[in-house]
């Protein structure tokens, strides 16, 4: 796996690790690490070894704190991706935002604050230690908390997440709070985190891996348009996956008792 | 009617309020083709029946639900591939199983007996009331069987967290969500020894029957409604209900009536409104 200068990228089986990489800073995002991780996605979407991804931060203390405000008061902030510099496209942290299908798990380690939210926004699975806390410092520093909210909004219920926006820095959701509203799945000690992202990734990779991306991809989709068009978008989701071989496979092992030969996921 | 995979039942004590009950408790109720030419039948017929205001969906015997489509039987038919032409993007889903796709129009509660798995989700994701015994499991195995997960979870995704939804259709078989943690989430909100779960769940839908049963269609239905635009559209349809209800039905004003004489309102059914029905008519 390629290196960077602000992630850490690693494959142990058949789970990529992605870390945020500054701890000195915690892991808050410079110009680099904006685009460090559209690069790093590609090559976790690249890779056909890696069937899911854990998303965690360096150091017991964050996940991400978020654009880092030093280079914005420096005024040496250059976030985003070169071409895309004042579109909403140049924001590409997450594999979301980054069109990666396969399942991700974020592990949040601490703090999780203002864009490292995003991290949060768009995962699939998340998890946290005892000690991670959520809020979103935007208003307080004379910022508009515009993006983070928004997909939060669509992942719980929505007080929570105006309350977020609206205290700022002042009050911290704990990790009992967020695993109550359903933000996260698991609250787990910090010393289990890691250890416990990788066993759910083992969880998921016992699934058809193209049963699973044609599922999170018609769920994410669904999210963009009302109801009745979602479920339209679903119907084709299933049209597309009937036939695939792993549908055969999964009723074939079942009956006969034994672990199931999954296709390999190819992604575009 | 009669059916095989189903039975409706009455009951005298609560004249508005029917039972549907998934009948194939040998098979922990899943879906075979039979249960699936009956089940659009049976919402039909319970629509069309001016007697029923509400409808309790549940399963026979204690330990499930319903688990989805019965793994014995080959699938169903894939639908004919749809026509190269500029056809505007389909919506709704072509296997037709719950009252919603099926038009009822009526509000649902699902009593939730025991395992509630895979494509059983989509009683639980189409209600508008659930409510479960201490026994009961929710899980979804599909993708783990090589299948999507996508009927039910799509809706389920409208109605509790999301990561929760992940969850489900990720982790596959080794994902179960007890009754408690399904009512943390809030996809039940009341959680009822095995024994009483069919008697709490018949009290709520006579509750239920005691309000006028045409505001009520109205209520849900814009509800569920809102749920296929935005916000701002959304509460211009909700608006054009409010507005148009007490011209086209007579319970608005019966309903006052009864109130400022203190007697009970005698309610006046009307037929529920369809898909899509934008406001009541005058």
């Amino acid at each position: 796996m390629p290196t960077f200068e602000t992630l850490k990228l690693e494959r142990r089986g058949a789970t990529a690790l992605l870390t945020l990489h500054r701890p000195e800073r915690l892991n808050a995002i410079n110009g680099v690490m904006s685009r460090e991780l559209p690069a790093a996605w590609r090559e976790v979407k690249a890779d056909p070894e890696v069937a899911v991804v854990i998303v965690t931060g360096a150091g017991g203390k964050a996940l991400s704190t978020g654009f880092d405000v030093a280079d914005v008061a420096a005024g040496s902030a250059n976030f985003g991706v070169e071409g895309e510099k004042g579109k909403l496209s140049s924001v590409k942290l997450t594999a979301l935002q980054n069109r990666c299908w396969k399942p991700v798990i974020t592990a949040v380690n601490g703090l999780c604050c203002a864009g490292g939210l995003h991290f949060v926004a768009d995962s699939d699975l998340v998890i946290a230690a005892e000690h991670a806390t959520f809020f979103d410092p935007h208003v307080g520093v004379g910022l508009v908390a515009g993006l983070e909210p928004i997909g939060l909004a669509r992942r719980m219920a929505l007080e929570p997440v105006l309350r977020m926006a609206l205290l700022a820095a002042r009050e911290r959701m704990s990790a009992a709070r967020a695993f109550e509203l359903g933000l996260v799945g698991e609250v787990v000690p910090r010393e289990r985190l890691l250890e416990r992202a990788f066993e759910l990734a083992a969880l998921i990779g016992e699934g058809s891996p193209a049963a699973i991306a044609t599922t999170k991809r018609a769920l994410w989709e669904s999210l963009d348009v009302g109801l009745s068009a979602a479920l339209g978008i679903g119907q084709r989701a299933i049209d597309s996956h009937r036939g695939h071989p792993d549908g055969r496979e999964g009723a074939l092992a079942f009956r006969e008792k034994r672990k199931p030969r999954w296709q390999p996921l190819v992604l575009e | 009617m009669s059916y095989q995979t189903l039975r409706i039942e009455r009951d005298e004590a609560a004249p508005h309020v029917a039972v549907l009950t998934l009948d194939r408790p040998d098979r922990m109720n899943a879906f075979d083709s039979v249960m699936r030419a009956e089940l659009p039948r049976a919402w039909e017929e319970l629509r069309a029946d001016t007697t029923v205001w509400c409808v309790v969906v549940t399963g026979a015997g204690e330990r499930a639900f319903c688990t989805g489509m019965d793994l014995r039987e080959p699938p169903p038919p894939a639908p004919p591939p749809a026509a190269p032409s500029a056809t505007p993007p389909r919506t709704g889903t072509a296997v037709r199983l719950t009252p919603l796709d099926c038009d009822l129009g009526k509000p649902v509660i699902a009593a939730v007996n025991g395992m509630c798995a895979g494509g059983g989700l989509v009683f639980v994701a189409d209600a508008d009331i659930v409510i479960a015994s201490e026994n009961a499991v929710f899980t979804d195995a599909r993708t783990s069987a090589g299948q999507v997960s996508i009927a039910g979870t799509l809706r389920l995704a409208r109605k509790i967290p999301l990561e929760a939804v992940f969850r489900l259709v990720m982790l596959g078989k080794a994902e179960r969500w007890t009754a408690m943690r399904a009512y943390q989430l809030g996809l039940v909100s009341e959680i009822v020894p095995p024994g009483e779960l069919l008697a709490r769940a018949k009290a709520i839908a006579a509750t239920i029957c005691e309000s006028s049963p045409s505001a009520v269609f109205w209520s849900r239905h814009a509800i569920w409604e809102s749920l296929d635009t935005g916000l701002g559209e959304a509460l211009e349809m909700g608006w054009d209900v409010v507005h148009g209800f007490p011209r086209a039905y007579p319970d608005a004003k019966e309903g006052a009536r009864a109130f400022v004489e203190k007697r009970n309102p005698a309610w006046e059914y009307q037929e529920p409104p369809r898909k899509g029905e934008r406001a009541p008519k005058a």
